[in-house]
């Protein structure tokens, strides 16, 4: 959600299906090639880390790799307390989770259960498009 | 020697005060657990990270509840599923994991383990060392729970989100923790201008910022 609403912020329209699942390239995002890999590799802590982080390093220097370190860091305790907890995704939010949902196939995430409320506005968003 | 001297001059000096403050309160008595099993928790977590992609901890059922250590099989399986396995977590393993270590026990163990693992993991994205675990204090757990909680947001009783988004009080009921938790997150993520879609107090841009955040979420498979 707020990947799309910073990018509009932007004028920058991004292909956000990429974002979540893609290898970063043509997402719409300066370097988002480099922050991809970065991401993946720091999830997974393997050996080629190191050489993806000096990637990063040469694309947005060494205080952009920090503050994706930063985020992937505190992301990952984010999900925790969020699925752990099994808070439903906010009111407010819904609909937008709905269509990001549809484009990312995020729905079929065993987390989406939480927030029953989804199913119900992707039904009624695929009436409202005939699909 | 403080800790966290070793990120002192990479890292802002807003995000070293949020983790000496966490540091300072993780081997000290909680709620629910004492000092020694919250660094018995921490531990577990450092024990479980990085996880080889054979290694899951299945049915919680199958682990012994009882025992000599500081945690049960039971626990440290719990601890190691919150840390690794989050979205495995329904409403069926949660009701069985609060029928054995309770609301508040629960709440707090997985408080816990979400500040242990964002400071670990950046510490390993950066490839140096995880700072050593404090000292644990003796002492009892208050046995507090705090008053006003809501059903409806969680799984767990929560505090009323009021404005705040459903994350910010999912563990709630362990209070001082989940504000511990929230100080890494302001600290380490929104600052004050969560609001705002142009940020200017990161190196990186807010859309480069939330393209990280995406797929971290992607890769632990959180909805939310």
């Amino acid at each position: 959600m707020l990947l799309s609403s910073s990018s509009a912020a932007l004028d920058e329209s991004i292909d956000v299906r990429n974002a979540v699942n893609g290898n970063g390239a043509d997402v719409g995002v300066l370097h988002s090639q480099q922050l991809i890999a970065f991401t993946e590799a720091a999830h997974r802590l393997d050996e080629t880390l190191p050489t993806v982080r000096e990637n990063l390093i040469a694309a947005v220097g060494e205080k952009g790799m920090i503050d994706a370190a930063l985020t992937t860091a505190v992301f990952r305790s984010l999900n925790i307390a969020a699925d752990s907890s099994g808070i439903r995704i906010d009111d407010e939010w819904e609909e937008i989770a709905a269509y990001l949902a549809m484009e990312t196939e995020a729905d079929q995430f065993s987390t989406a259960a939480n927030s029953p409320n989804i199913g119900n506005h992707i039904h009624s968003i695929k009436i409202k498009h005939g699909k | 020697m403080k800790p966290f001297q070793s990120l002192g001059k990479r890292i802002d000096p807003e995000i070293i005060e949020s983790f000496e403050i966490v540091w300072d309160h993780l081997g000290l008595p909680g709620s629910w657990w004492t000092g020694e099993q919250r660094i018995a928790i921490a531990s577990e977590v450092r024990k479980s990270n990085p996880r080889k992609l054979w290694e899951n901890v299945g049915r919680l059922e199958d682990y012994a509840k009882d025992g000599d250590e500081i945690l049960s099989p039971y626990v440290k399986a719990v601890v190691r599923m919150v840390a690794n396995e989050t979205s495995k977590i329904d409403q069926q393993v949660y009701d069985q994991v609060i029928a054995s270590i309770g609301e508040g026990g629960y709440a707090e163990l997985a408080a816990v383990v979400s500040q242990i693992v964002a400071i670990d993991q950046l510490c390993d994205a950066l490839g140096i060392g995880r700072e050593k675990l404090p000292i644990s204090k003796e002492g009892k757990p208050t046995l507090e729970r705090p008053g006003e909680l809501v059903t409806g947001v969680a799984f767990l009783p929560t505090f009323a989100a009021d404005k705040l988004p459903h994350v910010a009080v999912s563990l709630s009921l362990a209070q001082a923790d989940n504000a511990r938790r929230m100080l890494l997150v302001r600290a380490m993520y929104s600052g004050s201008t969560f609001d705002e879609m142009i940020w200017e107090h990161r190196n990186l841009s807010r859309p480069q910022i939330e393209l990280v955040a995406a797929r971290t979420s992607a890769l632990n498979e959180c909805f939310y």
